[in-house]
């Protein structure tokens, strides 16, 4: 996506509402796209785009024009998607009960309940890399910018992540066909 | 289970997420949330009780305060 112009950002960082509008018509789908893919529940996603669009306008002024915002708030929303997650599980253990990993209809119940249990019991943190680099196979590189950290982080996440599912899987007795 | 393996079952199993664009506008939500004023923590309320408390019975201590500010 097009970087917004130097001028648009300095007045978003100056707190002109009209060019944090404008940033978030421009740049809103694409963040939301993104958290969809680690919360996987657009409810959810859509009540993590308001705050992650809010703690970019509460943040502004540590904002550098001369960087990238669709990559700053690709990030910020990494981070609100992972505090989501947190909050998920925390309910989770509460045993209010979490359906937001259910498999389609058709796949074998016993499989998908069992996959959907070890993905919703892997810590936060792995759970978002495991959606965008297990299942929506997006680049390490991509990953690791949303995220913060360097790639060797993101790879590191992804083995554990890798490691942990498989182990949980195998314990269920799930097979690949 | 190989790293492939356990990739396809996990596309196959996890439910299909639609990542179009949200239904609606959530610009008015994200302007709610920008006028809605913070509820402080329950933490900075007990402190700021406590500091207040410490102050009204030892008022001395103010400067003290005042100069860790």
């Amino acid at each position: 996506m097009a970087e917004p112009g130097r001028d648009l950002l300095r007045r978003f960082v100056d707190g002109d509402a009209s060019a944090f509008e404008a940033l978030f018509r421009e740049f809103s789908p694409e963040v939301f796209r993104w958290i969809v893919r680690i919360l996987r529940d657009r409810d959810a996603a859509e009540d993590a785009l308001v705050e992650t669009f809010w703690r970019a306008h509460r943040g502004r002024a540590r904002f550098d024009p001369a960087r990238s915002f669709g990559a700053w708030m690709r990030r910020i929303g990494t981070h609100v998607a992972v505090d989501a997650l947190k909050r998920r599980r925390k309910r989770r253990e509460e045993q209010i009960g979490d359906d937001r990993f259910t498999a389609p209809p058709a796949a074998d119940p016993h499989v998908a309940n069992a996959i959907a249990r070890a993905v919703a019991s892997l810590p936060p943190k792995l759970q978002a890399v495991a959606m965008l680099a297990l299942v929506d196979e997006q680049p390490y590189a991509e990953i690791a910018d949303a995220l913060g950290v360097p790639i060797g982080t993101v790879k590191s996440r992804v083995f554990r992540a890798t490691r942990a599912l498989r182990e949980q899987l195998m314990r269920a007795g799930v097979r690949p066909r | 289970m190989r790293d492939d393996e356990l990739r396809s079952l996990l596309r196959s199993a996890l439910r299909e997420v639609d990542v179009s664009e949200p239904g609606r506008d959530l610009w008015p939500r994200v302007v709610q949330r920008l006028d809605s004023r913070p509820v402080p923590h329950w933490i900075d309320l007990v402190l700021a009780a406590a500091v207040v408390t410490l102050l009204a019975i030892v008022p001395q201590w103010f400067f003290i305060l005042a100069y860790h500010l």
